[in-house]
């Protein structure tokens, strides 16, 4: 039980970590860079919303199993196998929660006052220093909830990881895979233990999301 | 929101603190669990409703070889789509025969390789009270509710069902007061929680709810041999380790051990 609530915690960090920068990136490009396309990509972010996890997990596994393009590439130039491993139930986490957070962000940066960012490039300063200096410290709170919802998504994800990742105990099995487990063994109770566990899971990086506001603001 | 500066010196701060915490984190929890030994361990593609047995066998097979056993367990359908979809099994334990029969079409499995290893039992489950059940004629009874089975298009067990009661020629009789469920799991909390009077499934299944009682067994010449089949796919790159593990699974020794679970001897050697 303990390995279960180890993996999610890890699997939901990477995830998290992996879909940030790459959230915090899209989400420019799309609402203050404008560039050409924007909108096909803003379309990409949030497809994997729009199809079935399983089927997101059917894709990654194709791509990466032993057969797939990029599994026979990682296999030759580094001699790992990606799939079933706890680093694919990261990535199918990944992309099953990027939406949310990209979604977030972009809600976030679009809040941003342009006027306050074109003057401060009227008064000389480079694009990188408008983001760190302005754009990203006013959409601060909406990054953190981005992040938060994100993180809660990939704490949750099954139908993905289920097929890229297996449910190897010890290994790839998270906690609702062990729930799944123990709810198609009859172990009920242990099922609705771990269902209070991810519950408590969920608060907690709640109650730290809050926190974390409430001091942004006092500051 | 307004602009003010010490506000946004504490933010930036703050993202960065998430970071780092976020990184320590992984760091932490990672070295936990990526501590790889160089053999490798074998990687086992299971049945469910192997997995309390198998845990203890492979723990067995550890102790004995060293070698370390991942075991992966889900509906065996689902399992042999994702070996042929390319997912790394160094050995498919499968209930029903069909799932094996999709990899060596694939070509991904030999027939010669294939080893019986188990088999099991068709019975009826009831609530508490089973008065007046005790054959599948009586489950036409008046005084029978509704009678659970898995959908046959989506369960071997179904299938099993099915077969059975067309040879016993209560099939159409008894359709109409037929729930059709997607796994053996939903019959047993169907009966369990009373909202049919009886379901069909495996023995192993009914013997893990000691709140069902098992009324009868269901013929097994009704119905075509329940077996579960073991064979190591022939990509993986753990051959011999895997072929051991499977030796321990089909001898006797390890035949005790499920045994204790309610499965039964395969159907080629029964007892």
């Amino acid at each position: 039980m303990l390995d279960a609530i180890l993996i999610s915690v890890q699997v939901a960090v990477v995830a998290t970590l992996i879909n940030l920068p790459i959230a915090l990136v899209l989400s420019w490009l799309v609402v203050k860079k404008r560039i050409r396309g924007a909108f096909l990509l803003d379309i990409l972010a949030s497809l994997p919303l729009a199809v079935p996890p399983v089927v997101v997990g059917y894709m990654l596994l194709l791509m990466f199993g032993r057969h797939g393009p990029l599994g026979k590439v990682l296999e030759a130039a580094l001699g790992w196998e990606l799939v079933f491993t706890w680093f694919a139930a990261a990535l199918a986490a990944a992309i099953v929660s990027f939406p949310l957070t990209a979604r977030a962000i972009m809600v976030a940066m679009q809040g941003v006052d342009e006027r306050i960012e074109r003057s401060a490039r009227s008064l000389g300063a480079g694009p990188l220093r408008v983001v760190l200096t302005i754009t990203l410290p006013l959409a601060y709170r909406g990054i953190l909830a981005g992040v938060l919802l994100g993180f809660v998504r990939a704490v949750s994800e099954f139908g993905a990881t289920i097929v890229v990742a297996g449910n190897i105990p010890g290994k790839t099995q998270t906690l609702p895979l062990a729930i799944y487990q123990n709810v198609q063994l009859g172990r009920d109770s242990e099922a609705m233990t771990l269902v209070a566990i991810s519950i408590a899971l969920a608060v907690v990086a709640l109650a730290v999301h809050n926190w974390l506001l409430a001091r942004a603001n006092r500051l | 929101m307004s602009v003010n500066p010490p506000a946004k010196m504490g933010s930036r701060k703050q993202l960065g603190s998430l970071f780092l915490a976020a990184a320590a984190l992984v760091l932490i929890v990672g070295s936990v669990s990526c501590g790889d030994d160089a053999e490798g361990p074998i990687l086992v593609f299971a049945a469910a409703s192997l997995t309390d047995p198998l845990i203890e066998l492979s723990e067995r097979f550890e102790d004995e070889t060293g070698i370390r056993v991942d075991l992966n367990f889900g509906g065996s359908n689902a399992l042999a789509r994702q070996i042929v979809a390319g997912a790394p099994a160094d050995l498919f334990l499968s209930a029903g025969a069909s799932p094996v029969d999709l990899l060596i079409e694939e070509g991904l499995a030999a027939e010669s390789d294939v080893r019986e290893l188990l088999g099991n039992e068709l019975v009826v489950v009831t609530g508490s009270d089973a008065a007046g059940i005790d054959s599948l004629v009586s489950l036409l009874d008046d005084t029978v509710g509704k009678v659970a089975i898995v959908d046959s298009g989506l369960g071997p067990a179904g299938t099993y069902a099915e077969q059975a009661l067309r040879a016993d020629g209560i099939w159409d009789a008894l359709l109409p007061k037929t729930v059709m469920t997607s796994d053996v799991r939903a019959v047993l909390s169907y009966v369990e929680a009373g909202n049919v009077d009886a379901g069909i499934v495996y023995r192993t299944d009914a013997e893990s709810v000691p709140e069902l009682s098992v009324a009868f067994a269901v013929p097994s010449d009704l119905h075509s041999p329940i077996r579960y089949l073991g064979v190591v796919p022939k990509e993986g790159d753990r051959l011999g380790a895997a072929t051991r593990f499977l030796e321990l699974l089909s001898s006797d020794d390890a035949g005790n051990e499920f045994g204790r679970f309610g499965f039964l001897a395969p159907p080629s050697k029964a007892r």
